[in-house]
């Protein structure tokens, strides 16, 4: 009896690309720059993790260090998609000014709206991201919003023109994982733009759960960097972010408040 | 948030002209300019690629605000003549999520 073992890589190939804003995708899972230990831990983690859009964050130059390179001096621009975001930015004017820097560095048109509303959680400013939204779009942008797990504010983002919506499991850094899997459901149901959960996932389990509520993809960045090894995180995370997909293409059994046997209940002995 | 008007570029420049009136290193033959945030003084006719050059920054990895506005990669060149009190922005990509 011959057995076909079906890969999950195999698997993978069966499932629709993730398309946003006219784009194809194959992974979907997309991956940060910060905070990694060091430029090749930063360079192997991403490779590990098969991502191919990478995010970056738009600064000054820093005149005062002798050599203070750009992280596009350690990322090849012709394998990855580079997505700027707009991280720091507490008010719309300033979110706008950053991603308009951003597009002007040439690559594309894309940026991962990001409109703080307080320090200590670092949460979205709701408000904020729907009116810079709707300004970017118009100029042209293809805008990846960052928003907090509320469906009527995904509505209203998708209705400024987002080309997706990046829902939060749980606070930036903070590895909570998913914190409100109805609430990321409720919103990928609703909206028709791709919905990419986006900070908090901390271990490969978070990504699987967050997969398997049916969203197009998930955006982490200290998950990996923060991890012992990121490079085998990045492998995990890579893997979660696979099997939650293909769990939920599956489809999973409906939950019991009863046991079930799954061997026979005849032919017992006598 | 409401930006207030005392922020942005515009309001920035205003307070750096009247910093540099009277200043001895705006005296002819120089442009003191501000270049992120700090006080910088270039010969005077400096363009914007003579500062690139000084900073030995590679323009291909950089984007460029002058007083606010976003120059293009062509207008980064040597058209763009500065001026004391002119605000420059140097920005780039660094690692972040």
């Amino acid at each position: 009896m011959v057995t076909t073992v079906t890969s999950l890589a195999e698997l993978s190939a069966a499932d629709a690309a993730l398309t946003i804003g006219g784009r194809e995708f194959r992974s979907r899972l997309m991956v940060g720059t910060g905070k990694y230990a060091s430029i090749p831990l930063m360079r192997d983690a991403i490779a590990a993790s098969g991502a191919e859009v990478v995010t970056v964050a738009v600064r000054r130059v820093d005149l005062d260090r002798s050599k203070d390179e750009s992280i596009l001096a350690h990322l090849d621009t012709s394998r990855y998609f580079l997505l700027a975001n707009t991280a720091g930015c507490y008010s719309v004017a300033d979110a706008c000014r950053y991603a308009r820097i951003a597009r002007a560095a040439g690559f594309n048109e894309w940026v991962k709206l990001e409109v703080i509303g307080d320090e200590a959680t670092l949460l979205p400013d709701p408000v904020g991201v729907v009116e810079a939204t709707r300004v970017l779009a118009a100029e042209g942008f293809q805008v990846l919003a960052y928003t907090n797990d509320d469906l009527i504010t995904a509505l209203r983002l998708e209705d400024a023109g987002a080309a997706g919506v990046m829902p939060l499991a749980s606070p930036i850094g903070s590895g909570l994982g998913l914190l409100n899997p109805y609430a990321i459901r409720t919103i990928k149901h609703r909206l028709s733009v791709p919905v990419i959960v986006d900070a908090g996932v901390g271990t490969a389990s978070d990504a699987c759960l967050t997969m398997e509520q049916g969203v197009d993809g998930v955006l982490m960045n200290t998950g990996l960097a923060a991890a012992q090894d990121p490079v085998r995180m990045a492998t995990a995370m890579r893997h979660a972010v696979d099997a939650g997909r293909q769990a939920f293409l599956a489809g999973r059994m409906p939950r019991r408040e009863v046991a079930v046997p799954s061997s026979p209940r005849t032919g017992m002995l006598g | 948030m409401t930006p207030s008007k005392t922020q942005g570029p515009a309001a920035e420049r205003e307070r750096g002209s009247a910093a540099f009136a009277g200043d001895p290193d705006s005296g002819a033959g120089t442009v003191v300019l501000t270049v992120n945030g700090d006080r910088r003084t270039l010969a005077d006719g400096a363009t914007i690629a003579d500062l690139l050059r000084e900073l030995d920054l590679d323009p291909r990895m950089i984007v460029v605000e002058h007083n606010g506005e976003i120059l293009r990669r062509d207008a980064a060149g040597p058209v763009h003549a500065l001026r004391t009190g002119d605000i420059i922005e140097l920005v780039h990509f660094v690692g972040g999520g």
